[in-house]
């Protein structure tokens, strides 16, 4: 080793190096954020449309989504993510100037990043201007606005609904209940003929909080309409309304009946749903976007269910529908809102709308005139022509949390650890907190 | 000799100093605030986070779990990987293979690990069908969905992808105990338990230590397993203290109560740390 | 009982318990080894053939499943955003952290102590405190949805244990080599980069191991990161298939069996060195 021959090798393997890096530096992208990627403040706009939406949203948008650019000459460029990942990171992207033009948003004030949340704090653009306003279905409407304005637009709309797998009704000789007490001699008589009535997959709680609203949809809301001014005036809470504790009570009657699944509280919603696939269980309460899944599971696909609303009281005519708008947003900090606003517009043709629709399997979103491929969701038609449906329960309650506490706190009260009164008393304690 | 030029430590100490100490002190200071995250200032609350902290059932729970978690698998995990490294540090002729095989676990994504024990502990999932299929039905449970069993549960699938890397701490300091001494204290008469007690474990103390150091620490930090098996549930079953804090500050936009928890788990790690660091600093007095 | 007949029992009786000992621990093993014949099983089944029986094997292995989790999952892309945020990471933990530890073994001042206790500091802290405000800072670098942004984090968390194994082994190391070559006349950086990097080599291997590993693995600060965007890295891509309502698991698990394969094959053809990595790492 002399003393030219060591700069010399150290050159050579800094220039390997040097090369090494530019050259990957150079295959790559995604080193730097070139401006106009996914960039609130920094992005020069122009011809490209940002889009954060769910997996669901993207999924349906995707054929729309290039007919849109197309038509217009706009690029869109959407990234997608789970909703839970989505709520989490879209907080943080708001606060952090990054989000996208368009966004999804939660319905009304059900978690912090909810149509109401994020209007109120004037982080989304006004629409009340936008041709598709007028066509909001009521349901829909009160979940949309901040005091009179339009903030949100709704790609689809699911319904809470009841699958239940034909075969197993028809083995046992039961008939689709309408009432409260013939769902409870259908249980009896499912029961009896060995086979679980009720599928209750709730780990994780989500399938819970159907219960909760779909109860709520029928027991609580149409009995006392004004519930959630008063419960926000503080002239009522969860503990002290009659109408919340005869919906918890309902539930905890089935429960105690024993027509829940065993172990419902490690169930995951998969299992559940292919439990009624199988026939091991007779029905599961579900929402609408859900049912495509729960098809696949059986070799005889759509034909093997059938759906019907929950029924709740003693008259059939009583029975609601919940029903959950699946929101878009415009920035309010958008580097293209016009771009944003057109994608939205072209979305609410009812050519459009009828098409998200029928990809999915969902209701539409507007209350435009469409017709709908699947006849999945007819039985429940005729309630919504009759206006029998209702907003989710949580989306006007004031924060995520009343929502989580109810999830979390109703695993201990399914599995009575707790009583009625400390989980209601535990979600009034959350509510009186208000919207942070 | 010419020193080396503090130069040497700048990128380093940059690269810390912007990734751990400024947000970490950062988060501290956020911790007497009520910060939402939102555009609008936060204003100090001072301890206002930590008695609320202390009232909110999730948060005690939380706290419960994660020293319940951490002291239980810690000493599980330290039996179990010094079984495992005594079994194979054998004339096994499958001792090299069974190596391998029970190291494995402790190299996978740890989300991996949790989805893959979530689906095997549902309850009519791989394991109960398994015991069932082995006649053991009695033992069958509902993992996952019980709220008196789903801990250990969790504390079970913790061991279950660390304790190779116990027993390979183990295996390490297996090398270092002589066999001379092992030999000599046979010949007088020793049985084997009485060489495991009186030459073998002492011998290892070094290892047990670095072992139990490392499963402490990473046991109080556990989040991904916890996250998404259970999400903290039953109930609040299985809420740690990372597991709160996440929900609070990216689920619920409390950032200011999220970051008093991580300030919480921050000063149990020390506290643990220290104690530990104590024991380590004997060690090396002694020898 | 003669002596010699005494003799050939013990030495059948440690044959018996011999034959005994491994075949309990190959039970222990096998049963250790559950969760991965459940992995497997579950990846390449159909929806109906799990319905029917988690346990079995599938009827016919459904390779659908594979390519499905990796056209939906995007697999592709992520599995190159993973090696390029784990290759340039590691490389500039080697760079950042054998420098330090050089300045850090070799200058027994008060000042280099000091530092070096701060940077063990970091191997307690939860990283949970600060990752709201790092994450601003990053948006305010106008990082964030780039590679840049989990290269710096992922060095600068890792840098902890990098400096504790580094330190430790120049500690261990004599200094007689560096010595010399200063008496040769070469500087501190020749020094280095000649001397010292050389016979850094065994414990750079157990770093590259160790923090290979972990930055693969790593998921929340990357899901924060990258999430959703074209730089996602593998855990995150896995942990965005999980849907709201529902988990289709043959999927999950197909998805899980593409992230874990890299590891998987890179273990077993290395396994004597990344074990004793690990154990030498550990043992600083």
């Amino acid at each position: 080793m002399n003393s030219t021959s060591r700069p010399s090798r150290r050159h050579i393997l800094l220039a390997a190096t040097a090369a090494g890096a530019t050259g990957a530096l150079a295959a790559c992208s995604g080193f730097v954020n070139s401006g106009d990627e996914g960039s609130g403040d920094g992005g020069s706009g122009g011809d490209t449309v940002t889009a954060y939406v769910n997996t669901e949203q993207s999924a349906g948008l995707g054929a729309l989504i290039e007919a849109f650019e197309a038509e217009s000459g706009l690029t869109v460029d959407m990234s997608s993510a789970s909703t839970d990942e989505l709520n989490q990171q879209l907080r943080v992207q708001l606060t952090s100037g990054t989000a996208s033009d368009l966004i999804r948003v939660s319905p009304g004030f059900s978690s912090p990043v909810a149509a109401g949340v994020l209007g109120q704090e004037g982080e989304l653009a006004d629409l009340s201007d936008a041709s598709w306003a007028g066509d909001l279905t009521p349901d829909t409407q009160s979940l949309a606005e901040v005091d009179g304005q339009v903030m949100a637009f709704p790609v689809s709309r699911n319904a809470i609904v009841m699958a239940y797998n034909r075969d197993v009704f028809e083995q046992a000789g039961v008939e689709v209940p309408t009432t409260w007490p013939e769902l409870l001699a259908a249980c009896e008589a499912l029961a009896a003929a060995g086979v679980t009535p009720i599928s209750t997959p709730f780990q994780g709680g989500i399938f819970f909080q159907f219960w909760v609203y779909a109860m709520a949809s029928t027991l609580v809301y149409p009995v006392n309409p004004d519930v959630d001014a008063q419960m926000a005036s503080g002239e009522t809470t969860f503990t002290d309304s009659p109408e919340w504790n005869e919906a918890f009570a309902r539930i905890a009657e089935l429960n105690d009946a024993g027509y829940f699944s065993d172990g419902m509280l490690g169930v995951p919603p998969d299992q559940g749903m292919q439990s009624v696939a199988t026939g091991e269980s007779a029905m599961v309460l579900l929402v609408s976007a859900g049912l495509p899944q729960l098809y696949g599971y059986s070799e005889a696909g759509e034909e093997g269910f059938g759906v019907f609303a929950l029924p709740a009281t003693e008259n059939a005519g009583d029975t609601h529908v919940p029903l959950a708008p699946d929101f878009l947003a415009v920035n309010a900090n958008a580097t293209n809102p016009e771009g944003a606003r057109a994608l939205l517009d072209f979305l609410a043709q009812p050519e459009n709308v009828e098409a998200y629709a029928n990809e999915m399997g969902v209701l539409p979103g507007l209350g435009v005139e469409v017709s709908l491929e699947s006849t999945a969701l007819e039985p429940i038609m005729p309630l919504l022509d009759e206006g029998r449906s209702t907003g989710y329960a949580n989306y006007l309650w004031p924060n995520g949390d009343v929502q989580q506490t109810m999830l979390q706190s109703g695993q201990e009260w399914l599995d009575g650890t707790i009583e009625t009164a400390d989980l209601l008393g535990q979600m009034d304690e959350e509510y009186a907190k208000g919207t942070p | 000799m010419a020193r080396i030029p503090y130069a040497f430590v700048v990128p380093a100490l940059l690269l810390y100093g912007l990734v751990v100490l400024y947000p970490t002190v950062a988060g501290g200071v956020y911790a007497f605030t009520d910060w939402t995250g939102r555009r609008v200032a936060p204003s100090f609350t001072g301890l206002a986070n930590f008695a609320e902290l202390l009232a909110a059932p999730a948060a005690r729970s939380a706290l419960r779990n994660t020293l319940l978690i951490a002291l239980s698998t810690t000493v599980l995990q330290t039996v179990l990987g010094l079984a495992l490294a005594l079994a194979l540090h054998s004339s096994l002729r499958s001792r090299h293979l069974l190596r391998t095989l029970f190291f494995a676990p402790a190299l996978l994504p740890p989300v991996i690990v949790g989805f893959l024990w979530q689906y095997i502990l549902t309850p009519q999932g791989p394991l109960n069908e398994a015991l069932g299929a082995v006649g053991l039905s009695a033992l069958q449970q509902n993992w996952l969905g019980d709220a008196s069993i789903a801990l250990a549960s969790v504390i079970g699938v913790i061991i279950w992808q660390n304790a190779g890397l116990t027993m390979v701490i183990y295996l390490a300091g297996l090398q270092g105990v002589p066999p001379e001494l092992l030999e000599a204290a046979e010949i007088d008469g020793a049985s084997r338990w009485q060489r495991l007690r009186r030459v073998t474990i002492p011998l290892l103390i070094p290892a047990t230590t670095i072992a139990m150091s490392l499963t402490l620490i990473g046991s109080l930090k556990l989040f991904d397993q916890v996250y998404v098996m259970t999400g903290g549930g039953p109930g609040y079953a299985t809420e740690t203290l990372s597991v709160v804090m996440y929900k609070e500050a990216f689920v619920s936009g409390r950032y200011g109560y999220a970051a008093a928890i991580a300030l919480v788990l921050t000063m149990i790690v020390f506290a643990f740390a220290l104690v530990q660091l104590r024991g380590l600093r004997r060690f090396e007095v002694d020898s | 009982m003669s002596a010699t007949t005494g003799v050939r029992g013990a030495r059948a009786r440690r044959l018996t318990t011999g034959i005994a000992a491994e075949l309990g621990m190959i039970v222990v093993a096998l049963l250790f080894m559950f969760p991965f014949y459940v992995f497997l099983s579950v990846a390449l089944k159909t929806p109906a053939d799990l319905a029917a029986s988690p346990l079995s094997l599938p009827t016919d292995p459904a390779w659908a499943n594979v390519a499905d989790a990796w056209q939906r999952g995007g697999l592709g892309q992520a599995l190159t955003n993973s090696a390029i945020v784990t290759a340039l990471s590691v490389a500039g933990l080697v760079a950042c952290g054998s420098t330090a530890a050089y300045l850090l073994a070799r200058r027994a001042q008060r000042l280099s102590l000091g530092l070096y206790l701060v940077f063990l500091l970091g191997l307690m802290i939860p990283l949970q405190l600060g990752m709201v405000p790092l994450y601003q800072l990053m948006r305010d670098a106008n990082l964030l949805q780039t590679y840049t942004s989990l290269i710096i984090f992922e060095v600068g968390h890792q840098l902890p244990l990098v400096i504790f194994l580094y330190t430790g082994f120049l500690r261990a190391l004599p200094r007689e080599y560096e010595e010399a070559a200063r008496v040769d006349g070469a500087g501190p950086f020749t020094s280095f980069w000649r001397i010292v990097l050389p016979l850094l080599r065994p414990i750079t291997g157990t770093v590259v191991i160790l923090s290979s590993i972990n930055i693969w693995n790593d998921f929340l600060t990357p899901l924060l990161y990258v999430g959703g965007s074209a730089q996602q890295t593998l855990p995150v891509a896995i942990f965005a298939f999980r849907g709201e309502f529902a988990s289709q698991w043959q999927i999950i698990f197909a998805g899980m069996g593409i992230a874990i394969l890299p590891i998987l094959v890179v273990y077993f053809l290395l396994q004597k060195y990344i074990i004793k990595g690990f154990a030498s790492g550990i043992k600083g």
